[in-house]
């Protein structure tokens, strides 16, 4: 898989990618974590900005986008 | 103070953007840094952290992949490489990339330099290098997957330093990021680092669990950690003594290696099947087995392997009252890893072993003492050598 790669005419992949991820990830935190919407706008952007690195390798985007997701909101959730 | 709300739009260019930038960073690193390594005497490697060329995202994922590739076949070249890295990144200015893929860009580079560590057995370096790397991720909770990569690192360096309780509880932690994450590869990685430990700690049968648990996980498994997977449970069975299982593993193993192409790992499991016959009583048959096995290591200028093969010889002919044969065979190694310089530790066990032999008081349980020491330096080179059997036993 090469996301990004950016041959001639995929100018606009990476922004494909954000726009199909980010209202999901807008809903998950939303929902399942009660956090106020721009809150988690913000966390859905840092998320998607965080998956850049290991996209190429990533077998399965929708489950590490959550699990990175999950893991920020619990973390947060823990500190005092 | 709160950072002010962007529209979708404004948050989707951006993203857009950077991706963009990290793309043609990959792309002009890919010709630049192999000619900056390659044209650059190493010594001045250290000069080079500032380079333009050298302190971007592109160059640094370059980098990166020169590092792995070095890492098995030159660890101290890797070193150098980590070093470089390292220093790059520290050096990216703050205002370059998001901050996040800065503290990526430091950690990734931290980790390497322990991995490096590692590889040259400088345990307790390596260490504070993945301390380094974590530190350098803690600010950013999105990251928990770069992070378990890093713990997963300092894991398996404790295993090396005796830290076992710590190795396992991070495992544990490591193994439910990677689940979280999909992370497969790594999450097969996190299960056979454990059971590594476990057979370490002569934990046979909690050993095999962990490795049955991988293959029984639904998750694809890649062919090469499923090849490792079956050896390792093959080994584990012959230490139960449940030989059925380790022969059926063992050759699924040297099918998967063979299938992948990799002679070394068949001979190895070639090796571990050797073992088996030998345990199970079909002494002349696994002799005539693992000779030719420890001829093909040695063709291949691998004498460590050939002696640990031929003390799996010497267990089968001490078990068969072949006292001179197996006293032959001692000396003959000894001369082989006097020959190849390997590490004077095994020198002192194999000379205890052949005085043994010499004077007829060895048993096979030695020998097993003797090859089961030899590989423990690979990982722990000071360990002293100490039987806890009797030689006359």
């Amino acid at each position: 898989m090469h996301l990004f790669a950016l041959a001639p005419g995929e100018d606009l992949q990476a922004e494909a990618f954000y726009i199909r991820h980010f209202p999901a990830l807008v809903s998950a935190a939303i929902a399942r974590f009660a956090i106020a919407e721009d809150e988690a706008e913000e966390l859905a952007d840092t998320v998607l900005l965080s998956s850049l690195r290991h996209l190429p390798a990533i077998d399965d985007v929708q489950t590490w986008l959550l699990g990175a997701l999950t893991s920020a909101l619990a973390r947060q959730g823990s500190e005092p | 103070m709160k950072k002010p709300r962007r529209p979708f739009p404004q948050r989707a260019a951006d993203f857009g953007s950077t991706a963009r930038q990290m793309a043609a960073e990959r792309e002009a690193a890919a010709v630049v840094v192999d000619r900056l390594l390659r044209d650059t005497p190493k010594a001045d490697w250290p000069g080079l952290a500032g380079h333009p060329d050298l302190s971007t995202w592109g160059a640094l994922d370059r980098v990166a992949k020169i590092f792995s590739q070095a890492l098995t076949r030159d660890p101290l070249h890797a070193l150098a490489i980590a070093e470089l890295a390292v220093s790059a990144a520290e050096g990216i200015a703050p205002h370059v990339y998001p901050p996040l893929i800065t503290a990526q860009l430091v950690a990734h580079a931290w980790k390497d330099l322990g991995k490096a560590y590692r590889a040259l057995n400088r345990h307790q370096e390596a260490v504070d290098a993945f301390t380094r790397a974590e530190s350098a991720l803690a600010a950013h909770g999105t990251l928990a997957h770069d992070r378990a990569i890093v713990r997963f690192n300092l894991a398996v360096t404790l295993q090396e330093i005796d830290r076992h309780g710590e190795s396992l509880t991070i495992l544990n932690e490591c193994k439910q990021s990677f689940r979280e994450h999909g992370d497969n590869r790594l999450l097969v990685f996190s299960g056979i680092a454990e059971g590594v430990l476990l057979q370490r700690l002569r934990k046979y049968r909690e050993a095999r669990e962990a490795y049955l648990l991988i293959l029984a996980s639904a998750r694809p498994i890649e062919k090469e950690s499923l090849a490792a997977l079956h050896k390792a449970i093959g080994l584990c069975s012959i230490e139960l003594g449940d030989f059925t299982d380790a022969e059926s593993n063992l050759i699924h193993s040297i099918a998967l290696y063979e299938d992948l192409r990799q002679p070394l790992e068949v001979l190895k499991a070639r090796t571990g099947l050797g073992r088996l016959y030998i345990r199970r009583g079909e002494i002349e048959y696994g002799i005539g087995h693992l000779r030719p096995l420890r001829r093909s290591f040695l063709q291949r200028s691998m004498p460590e392997e050939a002696g640990i093969c031929a003390l799996e010889i010497i267990q089968g002919l001490l078990q068969r009252g072949r006292a001179d044969e197996a006293e032959r065979l001692a000396r003959l190694v000894i001369h082989e890893y006097t020959a190849a310089g390997l590490n004077t530790r095994a020198l002192t066990a194999l000379g205890y072993l052949t005085e043994a032999i010499a004077t007829r008081h060895a048993t096979a349980g030695l020998a097993e003492s003797v090859r089961e020491y030899i590989v423990s330096l690979r990982t722990e080179p000071e360990r002293e050598f100490r039987y806890a059997g009797t030689a006359r036993g």
